[in-house]
């Protein structure tokens, strides 16, 4: 195995992942520090930053312990398998929600929602086209009908640019 | 401590049309959210955590516990129709479940899973009701200092048995903790840990939290895991043809009665894993089908018959009520189920703890009754639909997963009309799916978060108290000495003895045994 390989596979194990988290544990505790309001004594004597702190200290140790500990050889079993891609997909999925909520915004919850709907159905293989895009309009009908009954903030409304 | 003003305030609360609605509505979604594989109790709770906003106490109650009681009974429906749980909690329903099926007793399988959960859940129901006022009423004697080691011992239990590896359990604790002390200081109320963010003074949302960390996160594995793979609709339509024939029998009251060993040995596991904080329904299912099946081998659990159903089922759901238990008893939610339903009584203006008794009779009793209701519900629900929920188990996920995710951006934003709420479901969704990929368990993140304001007044109580010293502060009286060593020998017997290794291991055992049975069969 190439020494690359090797790399590439340890940090899949736990002690690789546990390293990462305590190198982020540690330059976030550092980030903490350099906080004015960390170090500001209330009147129970207590700093403001100690808890945050004590959560940052404990992250650390845990993952300090996790690279030490008898399964720091291991792989997770999700872990074997996961891929830069899986994280591409994660953060697409994610940024897709982070748009459909900027669209709600502007073009209302059903035509954003059906929009949406439909585009990530396609994407995940529903066939043929009319019926993601059938099924879209009827769910986003159906969630939009029941949110607005049931008396819940929805992003947008009904059609904004038309002012409904 | 009884008090018959409340019992009828609670009886006024509960038996209205509004309450019963939520209660048929939430049992009714959950039996549907648990038959479809891949959506859990928690997704499916915290997805309708925003609901609850809208409606009274009672029926936030009524929507919630209905939903999980329904989730968790509803999980075995795609696990005997086409071997796939609905959920975790589920998969040892499937050995003996889907033999059953496989044998053209589908039905009767179903109807045992439906009669066990329902009577093991009730008789649970019923050692809540007599053991968590009775620990209330303990728990109002402790002062600051045993409150903070009760919930160091809460947390220790939490890492210590969510998952295979403990400093795993314990990390996520941890990062609930950090996460927990974002916002204002409890007590001064100064802003700290905002990241220069003005909008995270309130803190980090509690509703975004939970959708992101168990809705958002298991869509976007979900969403992968296609783009990857499977056409599981397909597969399972082609399943679900002959299942539930006219043809096929039922179950007589005889024959649900004969189960009653197999419904004891899961009532008893149930009810004491569930009152542990970390085990859960899925251990408890797996402990008590291999108890029963170690302990009874005249039955031939594991070979397709009615006692492995029940005893996996009956194990099950009887962790739902006493999960209650810590919650009720100390305000320490034992479980994510527990979580997110002592979210709702938070959002409701109620904070879970032993003085709710107290404070909030009414609300308790209200409760008590909504867990016993609940089964009938569960009961109807389930016998008049288990058809339609077959069915509905096969709704493909390339469908599924763009709706749950739409529900999660609404529900997410819906709980406080703040736009900021979306970005932070959306990051703990990235988070949440993260943690997974590394084996971290998401229910002590979700616990710490909500138990981490109290835990930190408690402390700075019990410092203040002893005029700022530390170890009188902490280690004033034999009992907070005694959860102080508990906690500590948790954690120590957790590494040493690798209990939660030897509990995963023994799913493991049972399944590949399971497997092994039947290879030997066929080639014999």
């Amino acid at each position: 195995m190439s020494a690359g390989r090797n790399v590439a596979h340890w940090l899949r194990t736990n002690q690789g992942v546990g390293v990462l988290i305590a190198i982020a544990a540690a330059l976030l505790f550092y980030y903490l520090w350099q906080q004015d309001w960390y170090h500001r004594v209330q009147r129970d004597r207590f700093s403001l930053g100690f808890f945050p702190g004590l959560g940052v200290v404990a992250i650390f140790v845990c993952a300090v312990a996790i690279t030490v500990d008898q399964w720091r050889k291991e792989v997770a079993a999700d872990m074997a398998t996961v891929g830069w891609l899986d994280l591409g997909w994660a953060l697409l999925f994610s940024g897709a929600g982070y748009i459909l909520f900027q669209m709600m915004e502007l073009l209302g919850l059903p035509l954003a929602a059906t929009i949406f709907l439909f585009l990530l159905m396609t994407l995940l293989g529903v066939r043929p086209w009319y019926l993601a895009a059938g099924i879209g309009v009827g769910v986003a009908i159906i969630v939009f009908v029941l949110f607005s009954v049931l008396g819940i903030r929805l992003p947008g409304g009904f059609f904004p640019l038309l002012g409904i | 401590m009884f008090q018959p003003e409340a019992l009828l305030e609670s009886l006024h609360l509960v038996f209205t049309l509004n309450t019963m609605m939520w209660l048929a509505i939430g049992v009714f979604v959950g039996v549907g959210l648990g038959a479809i594989p891949g959506l859990t109790t928690s997704t499916g709770v915290a997805l309708m955590l925003p609901l609850t906003f809208t409606l009274n106490i009672a029926g936030a109650l009524g929507l919630v516990i209905g939903l999980y009681k329904g989730a968790l009974f509803g999980g075995s429906i795609s696990a005997i129709s086409f071997a796939t749980p609905g959920a975790p909690d589920s998969a040892a329903t499937v050995f003996d479940g889907y033999k059953m099926t496989q044998k053209g007793k589908g039905r009767k399988a179903l109807l045992t899973s439906l009669y066990s959960s329902v009577t093991a859940d009730s008789l649970s129901d019923v050692v809540v009701i007599l053991i968590a006022p009775a620990m209330a009423l303990a728990a109002l004697q402790f002062g600051p200092s045993e409150r903070t080691w009760l919930m160091f011992l809460a947390i220790a239990l939490l890492g210590a048995l969510s998952g295979r590896h403990v400093a795993k359990g314990m990390m996520a604790a941890a990062i609930g903790l950090f996460i927990g002390t974002i916002g204002s200081d409890p007590i001064a109320g100064a802003a700290r840990n905002t990241f220069g963010q003005g909008w995270l003074r309130d803190g980090v949302g509690l509703v975004p939290l939970i959708i992101g960390i168990f809705a958002m996160s298991r869509m976007i594995e979900q969403g992968i895991e296609i783009t990857q793979e499977s056409k599981l609709g397909k597969k399972v339509k082609g399943q679900m043809a002959d299942l539930f024939g006219k043809d096929q029998e039922g179950l007589t009251f005889r024959e649900y009665l004969s189960n009653w060993r197999e419904m004891g040995i899961g009532l008893g596991i149930g009810t004491f894993v569930g009152m542990l904080p970390g085990l859960g329904a899925t251990v408890a299912s797996f402990l008590s089908y291999g108890v029963a099946k170690r302990f009874l081998p005249h039955k031939k659990i594991g070979t397709g018959v009615m006692a492995g159903v029940a005893a996996a089922e009956s194990g099950n759901n009887a962790t739902a009520g006493p999960t209650l238990v810590p919650l009720l008893a100390f305000g320490i939610p034992g479980s994510a189920t527990a979580a997110l339903i002592g979210g709702a009584l938070l959002l409701q203006g109620i904070t879970p703890s032993p003085r709710m008794f107290e404070l909030h009779a009414d609300v308790v009793y209200a409760l008590f009754i909504i867990l016993i209701l609940a089964n009938v519900f569960n009961l109807v629900i389930g016998r008049g639909f288990a058809f339609f929920y077959a069915k509905l188990g096969a709704v493909p996920k390339p469908i599924l997963v763009p709706t749950i995710m739409v529900l999660a951006i609404i529900g997410s934003y819906g709980a406080s009309g703040n736009p900021y709420d979306v970005g932070v479901m959306l990051f703990f969704g990235v988070f949440g799916f993260a943690m997974r990929k590394f084996g971290v368990p998401e229910a002590p993140l979700v616990i710490t978060f909500l138990i981490a304001p109290m835990l930190e007044e408690n402390l700075r109580r019990a410092i203040l108290i002893s005029g700022g010293d530390w170890v009188p502060g902490l280690f004033n009286s034999p009992l907070s000495l005694t959860l102080m060593a508990l906690a500590v020998a948790v954690l120590i017997l957790s590494y040493r003895m690798k209990f939660s290794e030897k509990l995963d291991d023994m799913q493991h055992q049972e399944m590949e045994e399971t497997a092994e049975e039947d290879s030997a069969k066929k080639s014999q």
